[in-house]
């Protein structure tokens, strides 16, 4: 009790009720618990774009180096990354922070001290999503050119770098892949929650 | 033809988190996750552990000594915060009201913990809610009678033996 208390209770007390009121407790545990799940959901949308980002870069740089190109390049720009990630860190991680709390949050028990921020369930996201992501991405850098009328044998890099039909929907397919995980990462917890 | 294979092949990746949610989950590898069961053990005074020949007063002492230092280290905590944040303007009067009393309850206490003399800080740990000179030039010093019972109080379990701490 922050008002009504004497010094020695407070000195040695954890928390402190400035205004002493107990109800003041709930609304701590419940906003506590809030920013706890919007920094998780945050890291489990992020960490899924990093990865796949980071792998798709690196696959396509190398392939294009490997492959003989006149100008091995990665099949997602230094402009585009930029801009991911400026939409994502921002707009997204806004609107994931922006969720209300529930009464949801006050029917679980508390998280232990040890427990680790990123949790199984978030794990198994992470890595679904990405490997879904890179599958994607990298299936139409090596095989679009053929869907969209190219020729038989025709090389899907010319001279001047990756052909930019094929760029265009890389990029787009990763975007869109990641507005749709947005809504997959509004939960952090097994079951539906949409 | 490029736009509806980037929708269609994105929307994959709601469905793919769908499955995530709904399907039994999959193990992972324990580099990778480790779900530690117990939790470790919170202790907020460090066992004090009797060598042979120490005597019970000695013993005391020391623990009385960190649960002192344990006090202190919490009030400086409590100290910055307060300084860290500011009532909203949207504010009721009672909430002012009450933060102008917690301030006033930290700034006693920041009192506390500024470096004093020995007497200074016997004093303080004995009557914690301070000590004032009547102002009739008798040189009585007041004392508030809370602050007495709890030196008392504080003494009694020193004496006995059975401090466990300010709850």
């Amino acid at each position: 009790m922050g008002i009504a208390g004497t010094e020695v209770a407070k000195e040695a007390s954890d928390i402190i009720l400035m205004d002493d009121n107990f109800a003041s407790l709930v609304k701590a545990v419940v906003w506590g618990r809030c920013v706890y799940d919007s920094i998780r959901k945050f890291l489990q949308f992020q960490l899924t774009v990093n990865v796949s980002a980071v792998v798709i870069t690196f696959v396509t740089a190398f392939y294009t180096t490997v492959s003989g190109d006149q100008n091995p390049e990665s099949i997602l720009t230094s402009v585009q990354l930029l801009w991911v990630n400026l939409i994502m860190d921002t707009l997204a991680a806004l609107a994931l922070a922006s969720d209300n709390p529930s009464d949801e949050l006050l029917h679980r028990k508390p998280s232990r001290r040890t427990e680790s921020i990123i949790n199984a369930d978030m794990y198994r996201m992470i890595f679904a999503q990405a490997l879904y992501q890179i599958a994607v991405c990298l299936l139409i850098f090596f095989g679009i050119h053929h869907w969209t009328g190219g020729k038989d044998g025709e090389q899907m890099h010319t001279d001047s770098g990756t052909d930019p039909v094929t760029a265009t929907i890389v990029f787009n397919t990763f975007i869109f892949c990641q507005i749709f995980n947005e809504i997959n990462s509004r939960s952090i917890s097994p079951g539906i929650h949409y | 033809v490029g736009w509806a294979i980037s929708i269609l092949l994105g929307a994959g990746s709601l469905i793919v988190g769908l499955l995530v949610r709904v399907l039994p989950p999959m193990p992972i590898p324990s580099f990778l996750y480790k779900d530690y069961q117990v939790d470790e053990k919170v202790e907020i005074v460090p066992t004090i552990v009797v060598v042979g020949g120490e005597s019970t007063e000695e013993t005391t002492r020391r623990r009385s000594v960190t649960l002192w230092n344990v006090a202190l280290r919490k009030t400086k905590m409590q100290v910055k915060v307060i300084k860290a944040f500011q009532m909203p303007k949207s504010a009721s009067k009672l909430d002012i009201a009450a933060e102008t009393v917690a301030r006033e309850s930290v700034a006693a206490n920041q009192q506390h913990i500024a470096p004093k003399a020995r007497w200074s800080k016997l004093r303080d740990m004995l009557f914690p809610g301070g000590v004032t000179r009547r102002g009739d030039n008798s040189g009585l010093i007041v004392v508030d009678p809370r602050s007495v019972r709890a030196a008392r109080q504080r003494l009694a379990r020193n004496l006995n033996g059975n401090n466990t701490g300010p709850s």
